[in-house]
């Protein structure tokens, strides 16, 4: 692959932003899934 | 009628770290890629530095709390489901911050060494410390009864974030191709709006982690709560399967006859023993 410096920088901060933001919308998704099982008085956390 | 709306993990304490988490991921990219001038030696790419340093010392700060939680756990006097679901959620987001530890690093390696990887010691004891956190979080997932099996993750969450200190210092103790301490207390690499839009990383990212632990703690509340409900209907039908057939009545007989009972225990017991 031959990236400018510019190219590099920005693939770093993609990679690093994207993961992150990826995982999070997961993590979100999966608890708003699983949470619906769950009764209302059983949520400690609200 | 009431309608509870379903927030999922989510609660006030998460609402205000995320916007804070957010406002400061923004203000790092744009100091870092905007604001901040290249620098004499590495040029453009020191831009990277505002990203890999931080993303590194969460993925150690995240195996650190494993460590802590897993001893908690481990101690009679404070076990508690608690400290396990901490140290495993905190395990998984450390697994990711070193997953990106190893990614940004060798982003930057690439144009500045001029290889994707190189076997030098802080890579690969990074590399290894990923591997292992992966390996735990395949005994998280493994079957069996539940505390035995936190057990052996806490002694293994304990175990495995020993490797933390030896990479951290690898490049004190051995002569390494990675750089040491760009933020060295006594003498910093860099300064002025450099440093502090490094130092506002670790601030970024920190909260980052700190909104990413307490949502999947929660959601494996939501998990195990999940197999232990799946575990329970599991055995009940394993009981209701192992359980003698109900006796079928059987009315062959003239009207006013007492029903045969077919299948009960004692037909079962004189036709060769099958329930």
């Amino acid at each position: 692959m031959n990236l400018t410096n510019w190219g590099y920088v920005f693939l770093g901060y993609g990679v690093c932003f994207g993961t992150l933001a990826a995982y999070a919308v997961w993590l979100v998704a999966r608890g708003r899934k699983l949470s619906r099982t769950l009764p209302p008085e059983e949520r400690t956390w609200q | 009628m009431t309608v509870t709306h379903n927030k999922g993990t989510g609660n006030r304490t998460t609402r205000v770290l995320g916007i804070l988490a957010l406002v400061s991921m923004a203000a790092v990219i744009w100091l870092g890629l905007v604001v901040t001038p290249p620098d004499v030696n590495m040029g453009t790419l020191v831009r990277l530095i505002y990203v890999h340093p931080a993303v590194a010392t969460m993925a150690y700060v995240a195996f650190g709390v494993t460590a802590l939680a897993s001893l908690l756990y481990l101690f009679p006097r404070t076990r508690s489901w608690r400290w396990d679901r901490l140290a495993g959620a905190s395990a998984e987001v450390g697994v990711v911050f070193c997953a990106l530890t190893l990614a940004t690093g060798s982003i930057w390696g690439r144009p500045t060494w001029n290889v994707w990887w190189t076997w030098d010691a802080r890579l690969t004891l990074t590399a290894l410390l990923c591997a292992l956190f992966i390996g735990y979080l395949a005994l998280r997932r493994t079957g069996g009864a539940a505390e035995p099996r936190a057990i052996r993750c806490a002694v293994a969450g304990v175990l495995f974030s020993v490797v933390v200190p030896i990479d951290h210092y690898a490049t004190q103790w051995w002569r390494t191709l990675h750089p040491g301490d760009t933020l060295d207390s006594l003498h910093p690499l860099i300064h002025g709006i450099q440093l502090w839009t490094m130092l506002l990383s670790f601030v970024a990212f920190g909260l980052v982690y700190a909104w990413l632990v307490l949502h999947r703690t929660r959601l494996e509340q939501l998990e195990s709560r999940l197999e232990n409900e799946g575990l329970a209907l599991a055995l009940a039908a394993r009981r209701a399967e192992a359980a003698p057939r109900a006796p079928v009545p059987v009315h062959n007989g003239p009207p006013g006859a007492v029903p045969v009972a077919v299948g009960s225990a004692e037909s079962a017991a004189t036709d060769g023993g099958q329930p």
